[in-house]
């Protein structure tokens, strides 16, 4: 029985381990609190590894635990714990469409001011923001976070109207 | 290990998987020890009652032997809830029900701490009768009022500490559940 947890678990790990990561690495910039964190959420992998019966897919249950334990790492629930995006490109296209892109050299600066705006945003906005940057459909951001997908559609869409005035600015 | 590679800090999943191994069967010994210990007391002391009722020992004795078996039999049973509803914490809910189900569990006036209640005064009657010897008065009445008294206070001294504990710890959590749970409109 221990031995075939044992195996579930690692191979939950190989297939979700970066997934894991990049939802730690939005929370923590310091090594060390990542480090934590990615602990923390294995642990609560294998505690609700036994109460996992295939009704969600793998990556989406994987995705909840991962937030849901953001939510109570070590004051993650404060509305002041920052939410860190890495200063790619990539990161913008969600907000901008191609056209807008053509400065290219204020991008960068538009990543650091895209991540202040970021963080004057709600926890579970911040939550939400955080699985669009991950590449999930408003669908699976649904089931992850447990609302209806219209709402998410709504709560996104304007999240992305707020930010974008704040960038335009 | 991909899981390794994924992770740039060196982590030790054998290490991680064995101490989460450990950790629960190290639960697991000290529930069940915790558990058996109330069952075996529960009966244990009804036997005292049924011991002191065949060789005719005080009336308050056996009323305190049976108040104490009474007071293990129901902290058996309630440790035994909530064993299960501690088992039961799901980290892969979603959001919403994670925080839905977090706000219940961490109320102060959750259903449980009342029912607490019940254990807590039996084994306060069951003090009161068989330790009120120890008391210097000479109305047998008297004795076992101070004696509740006394025990009473030592439970109420409990429950300020355990109310302390609550708002030092679980409330901060629960309060910032509710705001989310504000947010999201659920």
């Amino acid at each position: 029985m221990d031995d075939q947890k044992e195996k579930r678990f690692k191979e939950i790990l190989e297939e979700n381990g970066g997934r894991i990561n990049r939802i730690c690495q939005f929370y923590c910039r310091n090594v060390e609190d990542k480090k934590d964190m990615y602990q923390e959420v294995l642990v609560n992998i294998w505690k609700s590894l036994d109460k996992f019966r295939g009704d969600s897919a793998i990556s989406t249950w994987i995705y909840r635990i991962a937030v849901n334990t953001s939510i109570s790492f070590s004051g993650m629930a404060s509305r002041d714990k920052k939410l860190y995006i890495d200063k790619v490109p990539q990161n913008l296209n969600f907000l901008l469409d191609e056209n807008e892109l053509y400065q290219k050299f204020q991008i960068e600066e538009q990543l650091e001011q895209l991540e202040i705006c970021v963080n004057q945003l709600s926890v579970i906005e911040k939550i939400l923001i955080s699985l669009v940057l991950e590449g999930l459909t408003m669908r699976e951001i649904a089931d992850v976070v447990g609302l209806t997908e219209p709402n998410v559609k709504v709560k996104i869409h304007r999240i992305k109207e707020q930010l974008k005035q704040q960038l335009v600015r | 290990m991909k899981t390794m590679q994924h992770n740039s800090q060196q982590f030790d999943l054998e290490n991680l998987v064995r101490g989460l191994q450990r950790e629960d069967s190290r639960y697991l010994a000290l529930t069940n020890s915790f558990k058996w210990i109330m069952w075996v007391l529960s009966p244990l002391y009804f036997l005292l009652f049924l011991a002191g009722v065949i060789v005719d020992r005080p009336e308050i004795d056996k009323i305190g032997f049976l108040f104490f078996s009474l007071a293990f039999l129901s902290f058996a049973l309630l440790f035994n809830s909530l064993h299960k509803e501690f088992k039961a914490v799901d980290y892969g809910v979603s959001t919403l029900e994670m925080l839905r189900k977090a706000v219940g569990r961490y109320a102060l006036c959750h259903p449980k701490t009342y029912l607490t209640i019940i254990p807590m005064l039996f084994s306060a009657l069951g003090f009161s009768f068989t330790a009120q010897r120890g008391f210097p008065f000479a109305s047998l009445e008297m004795r076992i009022l101070v004696a509740f008294g006394s025990i009473l206070l030592m439970l109420f001294c409990g429950a300020l500490v355990g109310y302390f504990i609550w708002r030092k710890h679980q409330k901060p959590l629960r309060d910032q559940a509710l705001i989310i749970l504000k947010e999201m409109g659920g």
